[in-house]
């Protein structure tokens, strides 16, 4: 049988049929994901990254771990440079109120979106859970009345003080309440305007308690009828 | 109320932890982005899950570390780095466990069998060949399939440039000969 050139469309095929076959797990232990990190850098020595290598032949998650490590590093040089921030910095930086609730809002939405797609996975509403206290949407929330948007969660202690996100599920921010003192908030119709009916809308809680401790509920949804 | 006690909208909020405005952005353009080139299309649904798991872990890692502790955006990726390869690792066993109760054991009359391999089949094949191959072929070639540059792999492996497109020249042709040895055209 003809070898023929090496052309680029070998190279593409060679690459996919590398990428794709059946998942593979190693018989001996992954190292650790800093290691990965370290060989593509170029920090680790050569024998320790052949080892890395050969175990990545045999399983694919290591493997793909090189891959993952390479394109991180790859865009880093020029981001990196510019965000170096100590915390203090950053939190003088973020001093006017504006820019303040921007970012408050992108922390919400991001552990919003991320709560909802645990509670896919997961069995129940609950999602994540202090030692002592949690936070779950009562029963009922799933469908509301855009005139009778009472969204009502699980209370703490005497004294906790709760704070509401309300987002679509694009992420904008559609409602925000603070300092609340009942596990219960209405939220008004105008706020839901923009939402069509039927749709769903992503809602967080924060409680803060009488104690200084502080938990986040995992984020809820609820339809718009 | 208690003025004394933190509450809702006092206190550090999760994105002042982090750094600016652009870094949650930042951080999400280029997790989605590294996610979005290396994991295979079996993987779409996977990917944005995968992102937002860093991302959460960033954001629980920022609450518990040292205020005096400077978080670059390196820093932060790499914290998401960690957080994506535990989920890949744990992904991965779950699926090569799903695969594994579908087929079930091979019996002894199937493993002796030898059938050439048929057309979609390169990938077992291509595995068996990297894995016959001298070590140092192997790990230059291997880089090179998962896409790394000559200069990357170089980099990885402490070699010379000049030395690593040597070696993946000819581990590519030690490869392809190996997979027509054994019916397969790549």
């Amino acid at each position: 049988m003809s070898e023929g050139p090496i052309t680029a469309d070998v190279i593409r095929r060679l690459r996919e049929a590398y990428a794709s076959g059946t998942p593979r797990v190693a018989g001996s232990g992954c190292e650790e994901p800093e290691r990965i990190w370290e060989a593509v850098q170029g920090s680790l020595d050569a024998e320790r990254v052949g080892r890395l290598l050969d175990h990545a032949s045999a399983c694919s998650a290591c493997d793909r771990a090189f891959q993952v490590a390479r394109e991180l590093q790859r865009q880093l040089p020029a981001e990196a440079k510019r965000t170096v921030v100590p915390i203090q910095a950053a939190r003088r930086w973020l001093r006017p109120p504006a820019l303040t609730g921007v970012l408050l809002a992108a922390a919400a939405a991001i552990i919003a979106v991320v709560a909802i797609r645990r509670e896919e996975v997961l069995s129940g509403r609950v999602l994540r859970e202090s030692a002592s206290h949690r936070i779950v949407a009562l029963p009922g929330e799933d469908h509301l009345r855009r005139d009778q948007f009472r969204l009502r969660w699980s209370a703490g202690p005497k004294g906790t003080l709760y704070e509401l996100w309300v987002t679509t599920p694009e992420l904008r921010e559609v409602y925000r309440a603070g300092k609340l003192q009942e596990a219960e908030a209405q939220v008004p119709a105008t706020a839901l305007e923009a939402i069509p009916p039927g749709a769903a809308v992503l809602w967080r809680v924060e409680a803060w308690f009488p104690d200084g401790g502080h938990v986040a509920s995992p984020a809820f949804r609820t339809w718009v009828e | 109320m208690d003025a004394s006690r933190p509450g809702p909208k006092s206190g550090t909020s999760d994105a002042a932890r982090l750094g600016p405005a652009a870094n949650v952005e930042q951080l999400q353009r280029i997790l989605r982005n590294a996610v979005a080139r290396v994991c295979p299309r079996d993987l779409d649904s996977e990917r944005e899950d995968l992102v937002q798991t860093a991302m959460v872990r960033i954001l629980e890692h920022a609450r518990s570390a040292e205020a005096s502790e400077i978080r670059s955006t390196s820093y932060l990726v790499k914290v998401a780095f960690h957080t994506m390869v535990d989920v890949m690792r744990r992904s991965n066993r779950r699926r090569a466990a799903g695969i594994e109760e579908i087929e079930g054991p091979r019996s002894a009359l199937a493993s002796q069998v030898t059938a050439p391999p048929a057309h979609g089949e390169i990938a077992p094949a291509l595995r068996d060949c990297l894995s016959g191959m001298v070590s140092s072929r192997r790990h230059a070639v291997m880089l090179y399939l998962q896409g790394f540059t000559a200069r990357e792999a170089a980099r990885v492996l402490h070699l010379e440039e000049k030395a690593i497109r040597n070696l993946i020249f000819r581990g590519i042709h030690d490869l392809r000969r190996c997979l027509l040895a054994k019916g397969v055209t790549p």
